[in-house]
């Protein structure tokens, strides 16, 4: 990969920087492109990229014609092109095969943008999905609850995150969490300078339809999968830690979870992107282990933000790496460790109750623990965060610690937590 | 069952080389096919421009994205040279000069946008302007 030119199509948000900066020191030259004002502009400044390609994002239209032209106009040679930012999918499948590189095919691109074309495509190629309708309008919403039924699941058919997305259990609450969204995500939307941080735009510009989807029971896991030529060459599984908000509150690699069907998952992620029609790149396959087996959840075709570190650890296994390779157009055999290296555990926190911040120094006992791999504060002094009387709790920071099993893992968090102090103001 | 979409079919008489499509119903999981094997029956009779009047269209899913990505396929193989043909560019631009659109409806159009389709279809609201387009 070394002096390799890529292109990297949307910059996505400052937490994917790692991933950067791992092609960096593999010798990759990386040119950016997203639009005015993104991070990654300053990162330039810093040499992290070779170059910045500004392009503002709307209108969403004219966006592949526009960044073309800008790519053109930089006139350097490109070796490869890639992206770290989900909702790049399609305009990165066209700059690859404009210049003349590996890429995506663009439709099955397009079928992961939108929930329900994702959808569809699985039902028509006999996947169990979970039954499920588009709401474009309120006039839906009588029609959605009939066809899905409760409980079921609200969220932006093009979402990223868990943004947007809530356990419906009645009519009168599907009602009133579709009115509470619409009145959100109306207000604050730009009309120019967007780039590829600002999610809510990303999510909510290009239209406001949301899915209901019938609730899954079961555990949720991610399944981190590379392709090449066609064939799974590596997989990896996540298991997502109980979620009473529908937020991912922690995660657990490997998970404490039978191999046999840990091995159902894989395969099932091996059918979905068959179906999808991809054949080589890095994903990362959300689903649930039900009672009747694996359902999927959505497909992310880029390497989310954590995942990069946390395959790298337990399993030996550089996504960044691979990935980069395979938009290089090269084969790539990644080595997975026969044992895990190592039990990771990561742990949300939400906050316990509505209040104001009162210091941000409640992570500081876990400064010097030796199994703390990393730590963030997510709140700033002075920030009124929700707790879960209001609904869905902000998150006041993450943890995530290594332990030699699962049970040592989860030992060292239950430590941890115990030592950590509420940061919010006394009522 | 009886597909649910329909298709009426206008020949630009102005510019022959232009067929307009008028639809009607859905697109989906098995109508598609109608639509498809419409656009192979006239490509092979000589068109080369497809307008689709999507007026009439209440839904357009996945297979719908599906039959428009494989008819623009199949009229660019003819008409476009080598390199266009790899690259997906046409005079400098990825909208594709074979097959436009014409007035989706709001939850039509809201999935071409999604999807991305609108980076590679114009979408047009007056018949002339889109004939005049291509």
């Amino acid at each position: 990969m070394k002096d390799k030119r890529i292109l990297i199509v949307m910059g996505s948000y400052v937490g994917k920087r790692p991933m950067y900066e791992r092609a960096r020191e593999l010798g990759a030259k990386l040119v950016v492109m997203d639009g005015p004002g993104h991070w990654t502009q300053a990162a330039t400044a810093e040499s992290l990229f070779e170059q910045y390609i500004e392009v503002d994002l709307y209108p969403s239209n004219t966006l592949a014609d526009r960044a073309y032209q800008a790519i053109r106009k930089a006139n350097l040679h490109f070796d490869g092109v890639a992206t770290f930012e989900e909702f790049a999918g399609p305009l990165t499948s066209l700059l690859a095969r404009g210049l003349g590189l590996p890429g995506h095919p663009f439709l099955s691109l397009a079928y992961c943008r939108d929930k329900t074309l994702t959808r569809e495509v699985c039902i028509e190629a006999g996947i169990p999905s979970p039954r499920f309708y588009r709401i474009g309008s309120v006039e839906d919403i009588e029609v959605a609850a009939e066809q899905v039924g409760f409980p079921a699941v609200l969220k932006p058919v093009s979402g990223a995150s868990s943004v947007a997305t809530y356990r419906v259990d009645t009519l009168a609450a599907l009602h009133q969490r579709y009115k509470q969204t619409m009145e959100a995500v109306r207000e604050h939307l730009k009309s120019s300078d967007v780039h590829s941080d600002d999610e809510n735009e990303l999510i909510w510009k290009n239209g406001f339809d949301m899915i209901l989807e019938a609730f899954l029971d079961g555990e949720e896991f991610d399944v981190d999968c590379l392709l090449s030529q066609g064939e799974v060459v590596y997989a990896a599984v996540t298991r997502d830690l109980p979620q009473p908000y529908l937020r991912e509150v922690g995660s657990q690699m490997p998970p404490a979870f039978p191999a046999d069907k840990q091995d159902e998952l894989i395969g099932f992620t091996a059918q979905v992107l068959q179906v999808l029609g991809f054949y080589h790149g890095a994903f990362h396959v959300e689903m649930k282990y039900t009672e009747q087996g694996p359902r999927l959840i959505g497909v992310n075709v880029c390497i989310g933000g954590p995942r990069h570190q946390l395959n790298r650890l337990v399993w030996g296994v550089d996504l960044v790496e691979q990935y980069l390779l395979s938009c290089l157009g090269l084969p790539i055999q990644p080595r997975k460790a026969i044992e895990p290296q190592t039990y990771i555990l990561t742990s949300d926190l939400p906050s316990p109750r509505s209040g104001v911040i009162a210091h941000t120094n409640f992570l500081q006992p876990l400064d010097t623990h030796p199994h703390v791999i990393q730590k963030k504060v997510n709140v700033e002094v002075g920030q009124f965060v929700t707790g879960p009387e209001s609904g869905v709790p902000d998150s006041l920071g993450e943890v995530m610690v290594f332990g030699n099993s699962v049970e040592a893992a989860e030992q060292i968090m239950a430590e941890l937590l115990a030592m950590i102090n509420l940061p919010l103001e006394s009522t | 069952m009886t597909p649910s979409l329909h298709i009426t079919v206008i020949q630009e008489r102005e510019h022959s080389l232009i067929t307009i499509f008028k639809l009607e119903g859905d697109i989906d999981a098995e109508s598609y096919v109608l639509l498809q094997d419409k656009a192979t029956e006239y490509y092979q009779t000589g068109t080369r421009r497809l307008l689709l009047d999507l007026s009439g269209v209440h839904f357009m899913g996945s297979a719908g994205l599906r039959a428009l990505h494989q008819i623009d396929e199949m009229l660019r193989r003819e008409t476009a040279g080598e390199d266009e043909s790899n690259s997906g560019i046409v005079n400098g631009s990825f909208k594709s000069p074979y097959l436009k659109l014409l007035n989706p409806s709001a939850s039509v159009a809201r999935t071409l946008k999604l999807s991305g389709f609108d980076l590679i279809f114009d979408v047009f609201h007056d018949q002339q302007a889109a004939i005049d387009a291509f």
